[in-house]
């Protein structure tokens, strides 16, 4: 039954994605030696890491103080956390993005990845509390009893939970933030700062390629996210 | 001195949570605000209140429309959970098929609008043509389509994260299993009472991102409900539609917040 399930839904998921390759077979090679869509695409990939990783530096010391601490002002903080990450991006990457340029905060470049914190902080604060909360309590009380200062304890009782938790929250915003870079790359839609650049106009095998390449940097992400789930239990 | 502790503890729990908090909420808060204001702006005429963007808003157009959503939003989630349900309890737990199926589980997730670009631009019209449908049916179709891929590209996500709560050694599974307990039986008395907390999470986010889909299908939406709106109309109908999807998240919000409690 198992088996059954796992190849049914393989079948269904690779026949897409094959039908994409076969359509870029034509242009794939000439796509490849295309130097300025190798930099779009290079800065395109910087982007949604930085993006990411920007999300991560912001939302870890947030979730050591969601999981860890009961203050005044908490629940406020996760609700306010919440409704960011549930508006849809319909009201606030466009207008999120206009508004970062019309106050002069961001230039283009930066105005959708900037825009982009505002799914990826919440959810990476959750997925670290979560790896937090999980740590015994008797296991932070236990090494202060011994003697270790605050940053020991970070040092040698959080780090090594805190740190698949870290990944998986990189892996995950990253994720999200260039599956909207291939979104804009099949659409040609014309964002701030556009992703892969490939015109509207250009013709169906060459979108089809610039597809497929941007599907590539899905398959580390996906290793990187499967050792920290398994790192993470 | 315990409540000089309490205070420097506050302290040091509000530090740490500020910075990520006014990231978000100065881009969050700041275009609905920007909405807003379109919107009040459209409604005030030499400093006085003009109800006549209230008056000649499409409210049958936008009710079709929300109406559309919210069925778009049932038929994907009543297609999601039970399939990714089932691909979770499926999942290899180990060795190296499990590493090999986590990125092709994202593969959908990051190809899938390129790919439903495509087949719309490519195949479609052509299937359409050779079909010979109404532009009505065809905008039906189209609603379907959408509802088909988006779960071709979320059931992975939707059994990864349903998967975080079955443990890599599955005593439980197994006891029942030697109990003589059936696949249906351990579904309902092992697998449900522990997936419940994360579906609650699972249909959170998913209402939250189905909403969000909207400038894919929206169009289709819009074309089925009668028409595109234009500013200021388009801000009062984003304000409502958010609006809308706090409403239709509140129960299952409450419920998570419960689990959570317990």
């Amino acid at each position: 039954m198992r088996a059954i399930v796992l190849l049914v839904w393989l079948a269904a998921s690779v026949a897409p994605i094959a039908w994409l390759v076969w359509r870029a077979l034509p242009v794939g090679r000439d796509l490849l030696v295309d130097g300025a869509f190798l930099q779009l695409y290079g800065l395109t990939l910087l982007r949604a890491a930085g993006a990411a990783a920007l999300a991560v530096v912001l939302a870890w010391p947030a979730a050591v103080a969601v999981a860890g601490y009961r203050f005044s002002g908490r629940r406020l903080a996760v609700r306010v956390l919440l409704l960011a990450r549930l508006a849809p991006p319909l009201l606030l990457i466009a207008p999120g993005s206009g508004l970062l340029g019309f106050l002069w905060l961001a230039p283009a470049w930066l105005r959708v990845p900037l825009a982009h914190l505002v799914f990826g902080v919440p959810v990476a604060i959750w997925l670290i509390a979560r790896a937090l909360a999980r740590t015994p309590q008797g296991v932070v009380d236990l090494a202060r009893g011994d003697g270790l200062g605050l940053f020991a304890q970070l040092r040698y009782v959080l780090w090594p939970r805190l740190w698949p938790a870290l990944v998986l929250a990189w892996s995950v915003c990253f994720v999200a933030s260039w599956s909207e870079a291939a979104l804009a790359c099949a659409t040609g839609a014309d964002l701030p700062g556009a992703i892969l650049g490939v015109p509207a106009g250009a013709g169906l095998p060459r979108r089809a390629a610039a597809a497929v390449l941007a599907l590539a940097p899905a398959l580390p992400c996906g290793w990187l996210l499967a050792w920290a789930l398994r790192r993470g239990r | 001195m315990h409540d000089r502790l309490r205070r420097a503890r506050r302290g040091v729990a509000l530090v740490l949570v500020t910075p990520a908090l006014v990231v978000v909420a100065v881009l969050a808060l700041g275009p609905l605000v920007q909405q807003t204001v379109t919107l009040l702006s459209a409604s005030m005429r030499d400093g006085e209140f003009d109800a006549a963007v209230w008056h000649t808003f499409p409210w049958q157009v936008w009710l079709r429309a929300a109406g559309l959503q919210l069925g778009f939003v049932a038929a994907a989630l009543a297609l999601q959970l039970p399939f990714g349900v089932l691909l979770a309890l499926a999942w290899p737990r180990r060795g190296w098929l499990a590493w090999l199926l986590v990125p092709l589980a994202l593969l959908p997730i990051a190809a899938g609008p390129a790919v439903l670009d495509l087949l719309r631009l490519e195949l479609l019209p052509r299937l359409w043509q050779a079909l010979a449908v109404t532009p009505r049916f065809e905008a039906w179709l189209e609603f379907l389509g959408y509802v088909l891929t988006d779960t071709w590209r979320y059931v992975p996500l939707v059994a990864l994260i349903a998967r975080t709560a079955i443990p890599l050694r599955d005593d439980v599974d197994a006891a029942a299993r030697i109990d003589g307990l059936g696949p249906l039986a351990r579904l309902r008395h092992v697998h449900a009472p522990r997936l419940r907390r994360v579906l609650f999470v699972i249909v959170v986010l998913r209402v939250a991102d189905l909403f969000a889909a909207w400038p894919h299908h929206g169009p289709c939406l819009a074309r089925l409900a009668g028409g595109e709106l234009a500013p200021p109309h388009a801000a009062l109908a984003s304000l409502l539609t958010l609006a809308l999807l706090l409403l239709a998240l509140a129960w299952p919000l409450r419920a998570a917040q419960r689990g959570g409690q317990r």
